[in-house]
């Protein structure tokens, strides 16, 4: 007897695109959701400027000024950058070790909804009698208590960010388990690709911090329900040292990733294999693991915590990413460097993002951060490491990687005038604050005495051209779609595994695999000068793919 | 015996050995940068370098930094044992009272007790030159005492007392306020510092 094998029909369109297992689908339907997010609280941000573009009240009352700041904040952190940093990696990541697909595809879709149905709650809080939360992104206790924060909103809050966060948990794991097991023969642990080994670093604290928080979200809802959780003595200091628990591992969630794009960029338009690898991987591995120590510095104010420990692990974080600044900038020394948009982009990651950590550096130091925390210095101190770090070496990776997800190549005149707004954008925006937040401005305050107006009015200016530049990325890459610039497999020359396969690559990524032999096995190819890798020989030989069944 | 510490001159002094570390690292990293885009720009005739580590630098490199890691929290550890200790000769208390959305500044011993709140700012009446202690909580959310021209804030606890001193240095006018958000009305949750001599602090707490 023959068996006849029957083919489920497959299903088509939209649902193709919403129910796919395919991580490369998951992955644009994440980092699609985050820019949406993005998009929804940088107007949440376009409005706060508006209101602070001069003292006293004129745009939005003091109720929805502080609904904006929450939704910006908590829009920015749980529904966008960490959602991307995460995306990008479902995307790039069993690509970059060579594997058919991602592990546990569909708990990562389910991952992605979860993220989806988080965010959409939180914004639903915008309907609902009392408006939506208003306690800021950490929602300190007892201000976020049932007694402080009435209303329904807040409890949406919670629930958004709790199904948000546990969206980007499962994920994380699951990119754990595909750069453990799904690497492909030959690709060990130490020819990962930089990006690879940013992301690993970045789901190690993700996997460990975020079910803190999902925990403290539990059962500061329990609180809100039934009371006897914080409302007692040291429940508000338990709450916030439970909650920077989370939140400083987070801060690097949303920033390794796009260090190890910024690293993979330069190292393709630098025409050169990625400088001082070992460097960049065991500094990305001591900056994860020191990040699990530092969260009480948010707390120095506070009278509560050792604040000479926290100091001393936040300021140790000057040498890890010391190392890293030197394996980049390394790799443009003595490269061929070409002057593209990502290439531009990775560059302003360098400097500004430098701005925000020194600025960091100054935070991390208790007696100056007594007067510095929760002022507008250490708004701009975050802004630079979020907008000039993550988002400058996010635009780097999509300038870079876009051929290779959609086949076509963005436009690169208007990528260059992206790059000028948000340079300019960015400057006039956030470094103000630093001398704002000097003088003593608080953070989340819709009005100010009328000295600080001058600066005031420049940061809006500035907000609306970041705004302009955002919109100006938009047409990019619709006007790229539209009229397209065929890629071929690797424009760039980039030496990562992904560059060997077609743009966009098929349902299970590969039909063949180069020899890996070291992180850069495309410059391997060509390159015969250069080690095949870094390392005694005879390691070489005992690790060559060949010798694999 | 603790004497009491200047919190605006330890800022001061502090601040401007990480300012200066700031500059010149800001310096070398822009300038490296930008020759090295310079100087390594594709050209006709200029290959890529083949190497890729350079282990001896990087670990030179690395102890400077760990140099300067030390350096900066030995000074800053040194600060902060000055900066946070109470001192044991204090004349003056104050206990500062905060809530949603105004300030009550009790004056232990004479009676005194000021309030406001955003509607009617109050003023904080201090001496100058010598060191003062305030105990400090707060009767709903957590605040923050943050008087920005003598450098320093901490935060009022609902469920604990915190303790804290200061010496104001010269006498003068300051602004005051609430450094950590605190709902609807955080913005106006403002007071004023009006800093005198001894004598003239004498004269008004004996007026109230």
């Amino acid at each position: 007897m023959t068996t006849v094998a029957v083919e489920r029909p497959r299903p088509a369109g939209l649902i193709a695109w919403l129910a796919s297992t395919d991580h490369k689908r998951i992955g644009l339907l994440q980092i699609a959701a985050s820019i949406g997010f993005f998009v929804t609280s940088g107007v949440a941000a376009l409005l706060m400027r508006s209101e602070l573009a001069e003292p006293g009240m004129q745009v939005v009352s003091r109720q929805s000024y502080n609904e904006l700041f929450t939704l910006h904040g908590s829009g920015m952190i749980y529904l966008t950058i960490t959602p991307l940093a995460i995306a990008v990696g479902i995307y790039l990541v069993p690509l970059q070790v060579g594997a058919a697909e991602i592990a546990w595809p569909r708990l990562m879709l389910l991952g992605l909804w979860l993220f989806v149905a988080g965010g959409v709650i939180m914004y639903l809080g915008l309907a609902v009698e009392h408006g939506a939360a208003k306690t800021g992104w950490f929602a300190t206790y007892p201000l976020s208590s049932s007694a402080h924060s009435t209303g329904k909103g807040e409890d949406m809050w919670i629930c958004g960010v709790f199904l948000a966060v546990l969206g980007n948990t499962i994920q994380s794991a699951g990119l754990l388990a595909t750069i453990v097991r799904k690497r492909a023969p030959g690709m060990t642990m130490a020819r990962l690709s930089p990006f690879t080994w940013s992301m690993l670093a970045t789901v190690l604290m993700a996997i460990t911090s975020f079910p803190v928080l999902l925990g403290t979200m539990a059962a500061l809802e329990w609180d809100r329900l039934h009371g006897g959780v914080f409302d007692r003595s040291y429940g508000p200091v338990a709450y916030q040292l439970l909650f920077w628990f989370y939140g400083h591992p987070v801060v690097y969630v949303m920033f390794f990733p796009f260090v190890g794009m910024v690293a993979e960029a330069v190292s393709a338009f630098s025409a050169r294999r990625f400088f001082g690898y070992k460097g960049f991987t065991l500094s990305i591995l001591l900056f994860a693991a020191l990040s699990m120590s530092v969260w009480a510095h948010h707390m120095f104010s506070t009278g509560r915590v050792n604040n000479e420990y926290f100091s001393l692990t936040s300021t140790m974080l000057i040498v890890p990413a010391g190392l890293e600044y030197f394996a980049i900038i390394g790799t443009m020394i003595g490269g061929a460097i070409v002057f593209s948009t990502a290439m531009l982009f990775s560059i302003g990651f360098l400097l500004l993002f430098l701005i925000g950590g020194l600025t960091g550096i100054i935070v991390a130091s208790p007696p100056l951060d007594y007067h510095l925390t929760d002022s507008y210095f250490y708004i701009s101190h975050f802004h630079y490491t979020l907008f000039g770090g993550s988002l400058f070496g996010f635009f780097a990776g999509v300038f870079y990687w876009f051929p290779k997800v959609t086949g076509t190549l963005l436009r690169e005149s208007l990528g260059r005038l992206q790059f000028v707004l948000f340079v300019v954008g960015a400057n006039l925006t956030f470094f103000p604050m630093l001398i704002l937040g000097f003088e003593g401005m608080p953070r989340r305050v819709a009005t100010y005495p009328t000295r600080f107006t001058t600066l005031n009015a420049i940061e809006t200016a500035g907000a609306f051209v970041i705004a302009l530049g955002v919109l100006v990325f938009l047409v990019n890459v619709w006007w790229s779609l539209r009229r397209r610039v065929p890629a071929g497999k690797n424009p760039f020359g980039g030496p990562t595994l992904e560059w060997w396969t077609t743009s966009p690559p098929p349902r299970l990524n590969y039909d063949s695999l180069p020899p890996i032999r070291s992180y850069a096995p495309l410059f391997d190819l060509t390159e015969t000068t250069a080690p095949a890798e870094p390392g005694p020989p005879g390691r070489r030989s005992r690790r060559a793919p060949e010798d694999k069944p | 015996m603790v004497l009491g510490s200047d919190t605006r001159a330890e800022f001061g002094s502090l601040w401007s050995l990480y300012e200066w570390v700031m500059i010149v690292t800001t310096a070398i990293v822009f300038g490296t940068v930008l020759f090295a885009a310079w100087r390594y720009r594709s050209r006709r005739g200029h290959a890529p370098s083949a190497k890729s580590e350079a282990n001896v630098a990087e670990l030179v490199y690395t102890l400077i930094l760990v140099v300067v890691v030390a350096v900066l929290v030995t000074r800053t550890f040194t600060t902060e044992n000055r900066v946070d200790a109470i001192a044991s000769n204090v004349k003056q208390h104050v206990e500062v009272t905060a809530f949603k959305w105004g300030w009550r500044f009790t004056y232990p011993g004479s009676g005194v007790s000021v309030v406001g709140d955003d509607q009617r700012r109050p003023t904080l009446h201090l001496p100058v030159d010598e060191p003062i202690v305030f105990v400090e909580h707060s009767r709903d959310v957590v605040h923050s005492f943050w008087v920005p021209a003598l450098r320093f804030k901490r935060d009022a606890w609902p469920d604990d007392e915190t303790e804290f001193e200061l010496t104001v240095d010269r006498a003068g006018v300051y602004a005051g306020r609430c450094g950590e958000f605190c709902g609807l009305h955080h913005a106006d949750m403002n007071f004023t510092v009006v800093a005198e001599s001894r004598e003239r602090f004498e004269r008004w707490l004996r007026a109230q």
